[in-house]
């Protein structure tokens, strides 16, 4: 018989509801069964793919966003490395320079300057010396007061004025800026050869010399004949020292008295 | 003929947990699909033995074609597999449920002419049922035996069933809708009113309209 719930929420026939159980117990096939469950376990593993395919988006994405940047501070670190490494070869130019400079004469003459456009005056002796060469080696106390650093623009002019100088065939100055040059050139090697044109014997002063040198020189130069090259040395000597004939050998003394 | 004894309170009970797998489950329909979502295959086939039956009879007796049936449960679970990283706990898993096999339903009759999903929604009875709910009236008449004293509940066979699957297919679709809900999936007045979109006193006079059907061809047998 129909009834209703005795909390009065809905009505109930035990006797339709009992026989409806009894009578109603179909299920679906097994191969349904067995599909979806199949279609579940996919689902399952298919969910790992699903959720590592965001990750792997993010990663792309990650690397996609700092990729300029890593590729921006690969550049910067290479031009650091190229810059670290090209200065060191320049930096041997100025001190070879420097260390020519010691033995030239102490002031490149204002008027010298025009005619070497490659070459700059450098501020005088130690200043310059400590600021652009702290590596180089020791200086020669005799010529840290009166030298001048002449800069060339390359390097290689060191060596043309080596060159040049140890053909004018002064000997014992043109000697010592040989056995400098030479220095340089084992230091700062070949390819300082090439470059800048050598400055004109007016324009690079030889370096001061003690009396007894620079008078050893002029008798070396009167002896090999070179009586022009004598002179002029002897005209330097004299503009130099004011007592410079008496630091000359006998023997000159009456040539010397011939130069004025 | 088997006889079977059965109590008003039990015979609820275990409907209930017939539908629902057992009694205090509902929750725990939840987490297993909470923990099909989070991977746990064994958790999906626990639901679905508890649920595969009644939603396949559900449909079964809506469709009245095994084929069919067969059919769109699987389109049904589909979606409850498919749906398992959508799937939020805001209402009980078996609402859920039906309201994906109700839809797919729906879909189906669509798909063929002729039939109207209208015919679950509305409640158009036959004009001489009308007065249903006076029939079956909210309590037992006078000089009625109650439910387990009632013949019907002593004897029912095979024959029995076989009739009250027959009745249940002679039934307005609502009607039946209603009562499989109540039945076969253990919704409450109010969640198959819910589900349904109509008020709870209207599923309530539907399932007394079903019942009095079905009650009258189990009578015939008598």
């Amino acid at each position: 018989m129909s009834t209703e719930r005795p909390g009065g929420e809905r009505p109930v026939d035990e006797a339709v509801d009992q026989a409806w159980r009894d009578a109603s117990t179909e299920g679906p096939s097994p191969r349904i069964d067995a599909a979806i469950l199949a279609a579940a376990r996919a689902e399952i593993s298919r969910k790992p793919a699903t959720e590592a395919a965001p990750s792997a988006r993010a990663r792309r994405d990650w690397w996609t966003r700092w990729q300029p940047l890593a590729a921006a501070a690969a550049v910067a670190g290479l031009a650091f490395v190229l810059v670290q490494t090209i200065p060191r070869d320049r930096d041997v130019t100025p001190s070879i320079a420097v260390e020519m400079s010691r033995q030239r004469a102490p002031v490149v003459a204002p008027a010298a300057e025009p005619s070497a456009p490659t070459a700059k005056i450098a501020p005088p002796a130690e200043a310059t010396r400590s600021a652009e060469l702290p590596q180089v080696g020791e200086t020669p106390p005799a010529t840290k007061s009166s030298e001048a650093a002449v800069l060339p623009a390359a390097g290689s002019a060191v060596a043309t004025e080596t060159e040049a100088a140890a053909s004018s065939g002064a000997a014992s100055n043109a000697a010592d800026r040989s056995a400098v040059a030479a220095e340089a050139d084992a230091a700062a090697g070949t390819r300082y050869r090439a470059a800048a044109p050598a400055p004109s014997p007016a324009a690079v002063p030889a370096p001061p010399l003690a009396p007894a040198e620079w008078a050893a020189r002029i008798e070396s130069l009167h002896d090999a004949g070179d009586l022009a090259g004598a002179a002029a040395e002897l005209q330097a000597f004299r503009a130099e020292y004011q007592d410079a004939d008496r630091h000359l050998p006998d023997a000159l003394r009456e040539w010397a008295a011939s130069v004025k | 003929m088997a006889s079977i004894a059965t109590g008003p309170g039990r015979t609820d009970t275990a409907r209930r947990m017939r539908a629902t797998g057992t009694s205090g489950t509902d929750q725990a329909d939840e987490a297993l699909m909470l923990a099909f979502a989070r991977g746990d295959a064994s958790s999906f086939e626990r639901l679905y033995a508890r649920h595969k039956g009644p939603t396949y009879r559900y449909l079964l007796r809506h469709t009245s074609e095994p084929a069919t049936a067969d059919e769109l449960h699987q389109d049904v679970w589909m979606k409850v597999v498919r749906a398992r990283d959508r799937y939020a706990p805001d209402a009980r898993f078996t609402t859920w449920l039906y309201t994906l096999a109700r839809h797919r339903l729906v879909d189906h009759w669509r798909s063929r002419r002729g039939v109207h999903f209208t015919s679950l929604e509305d409640d158009d009875r036959d004009p001489a049922d009308r007065d249903a709910d006076a029939v079956v009236p909210a309590d037992p008449p006078d000089g009625v035996a109650a439910a387990g004293d009632d013949p019907l509940t002593l004897t029912i066979d095979a024959q029995a069933g076989r009739r009250l699957i027959a009745a249940l297919a002679g039934v307005p679709a609502p009607q039946r809708d209603a009562f499989l809900l109540h039945v076969e999936a253990g919704l409450s007045l109010d969640e198959i009113a819910q589900l349904a979109g109509v008020p709870a006193e209207t599923i309530k006079s539907r399932l007394r309209y079903a019942y009095r059907k079905l009650r009258v061809a189990l009578e015939d047998l008598q």
